[in-house]
């Protein structure tokens, strides 16, 4: 197992896009968070204050979530377009063992880019907040929760990607689904069933709920344990699937 | 020596039959060629054997064990069944890496597969810039990264050129002069007749003749006129 996932991550590292999407995670995360900490409290916006530093972490959240998503979609479905998956079952044929070093490694590979992301924010927020003397905690707790939370959203959204790309075997209609799922059926099967309060368990909710950890708890929205272990399932719910198929599909 | 069993092997894809009730055992140490007219089952039952599709019954095994479950496939087979299954934008050496990491092979075996099928100057070159010849020498080094007993060569001298030709049939002439088993499907008939002890012929998914290769040709038949003539496709002009 330990071999299959030093592998996988021998083949993010080979390829070109992870380094160009990591820069870009890296540099949206601290450029927003730049220019958030710059134009707060002008324009009508709320100044910040002594506990937004949680707040601020989070926001690059679910964009550093999506890259990697799409990576490790990218890295599953991207075997079958590219035909590797062939040389990749001959050295091992057992395709569960196959798919859990890939789930494994876009878990890791997703959880090191939430963390880069997170240094690159924490450094652009500290370096405006010194330099406009803003009355911002740069050592808060909550906003170690933040961190720690928004770290596993961004694993489990890779893990999530990883097993998408193995189910559907098309980078684009992978990609497409999810973003059909996130932006349109997530706000559409609340108001079809005619059950609103089922909205906030929901997977994007729940994935939302798990990036604002270490907040306080906003209407609507379920607690950050509560939203990661929902996530949890969520992704089980893809991942073990797609295992299984792929123990009995034939490889073209 | 490792042999190859093919036991009432059949593949149907819905009303397709591509593989049918086909039977035959692989000599071990030797060359057998692997002959069928386009459609005639060749890669299918290739990669049945390589655990790629499941039959629809039968049974192909290697040594006697189906190759899902040998314990460390990479040192027991090589195997060449799409020349261009590389990601383009990965180096070779990286393609390699990959390879030998998940197969728990030493680094050392990449750099000597690379120099064994003259790649090493192109290794840090992306694969998307490889010629179609390069990519068969670069499958060809992924197949050896094992140093395996078995080879699965399926139509491996696409694409090279005369010297690679000439390479790959001395190779394989020396693997299996070292007990090597090779199991090679090609078109080129004229080819295989200096490579291959043995030659298996099926059409339409069923078996035709399993031979050693003296037996079936002579000094006034060639391997060309009776592949034409068992298969049905007419005699050469």
């Amino acid at each position: 197992m330990t071999a299959l996932l030093r592998a996988e991550l021998i083949k993010y590292r080979g390829l070109r896009l992870t380094w160009v999407m990591l820069t870009v995670a890296t540099v949206v995360s601290g450029g927003v968070l730049a220019a958030v900490a710059i134009v707060a409290g002008s324009h009508g916006s709320t100044p910040l204050g002594r506990d937004d530093l949680r707040g601020l972490l989070a926001v690059p959240g679910l964009l550093v979530a999506g890259i990697v998503f799409v990576l490790a979609v990218l890295s599953s479905a991207g075997e079958y377009r590219h035909h590797t998956i062939t040389a990749s079952l001959l050295v091992t044929p057992q395709r569960a063992r196959f798919l859990a070093g890939k789930y494994a490694a876009a878990a890791l590979v997703g959880s090191a880019f939430a963390a880069v992301a997170l240094v690159a924010s924490y450094g652009a927020t500290v370096t405006v907040v010194l330099t406009k003397d803003l009355p911002v905690d740069l050592v808060n707790g909550d906003a170690v929760v933040t961190a720690v939370g928004l770290t596993i959203a961004v694993g489990l959204f890779g893990l999530a990607g990883a097993a998408l790309g193995a189910m559907v075997r098309n980078e684009a209609l992978a990609i497409t689904a999810a973003l059909a799922w996130w932006f349109v059926l997530e706000g559409l099967i609340p108001r079809v069933l005619r059950e609103p309060g089922m909205a906030k368990y929901l997977p994007a909710a729940a994935a939302r709920a798990l990036v604002q950890a270490g907040m306080p708890v906003v209407d609507g929205a379920v607690a950050a344990a509560t939203g990661g272990l929902l996530f949890a399932v969520y992704v089980a719910v893809i991942a073990v699937p797609a295992m299984l198929v792929a123990e009995r599909r034939d490889v073209a | 020596m490792t042999e190859i069993a093919l036991r009432g092997l059949t593949k149907k894809y819905g009303d397709v039959v591509a593989v049918n009730d086909l039977s035959a055992d692989i000599r071990g140490g030797k060359v057998t060629g692997f002959l069928g007219p386009n459609g005639a089952g060749k890669t299918t039952t290739l990669r049945i054997l390589l655990g790629l599709a499941r039959p629809t019954a039968g049974t192909a095994t290697i040594d006697g064990v189906a190759y899902r479950d040998l314990s460390e496939p990479a040192r027991r087979v090589g195997a060449i069944l799409d020349a261009g299954a590389f990601h383009p934008a990965r180096s070779g050496r990286n393609a390699l890496r990959v390879l030998a990491t998940a197969a728990r092979l030493p680094m050392t075996r990449v750099d000597a597969v690379l120099d064994a099928v003259d790649l090493g100057r192109a290794a840090g070159r992306r694969v998307g810039g490889y010629s179609l010849g390069m990519r068969q020498r670069l499958a060809l080094a992924a197949a050896l990264l094992g140093e395996p007993e078995v080879l699965v060569l399926d139509e491996p001298t696409n694409g090279l050129d005369p010297q690679g030709v000439h390479w790959l049939r001395g190779f394989i002439r020396s693997y299996a002069a070292d007990g090597g088993t090779v199991l090679v499907s090609s078109h080129l008939l004229a080819e295989l007749t200096n490579t291959v002890d043995d030659v298996l012929i099926i059409n339409r998914g069923r078996f035709v003749e399993h031979a050693p290769l003296a037996e079936l040709t002579n000094a006034t038949t060639s391997l060309e006129s009776r592949f034409l003539e068992l298969t049905g496709e007419g005699t050469p002009s």
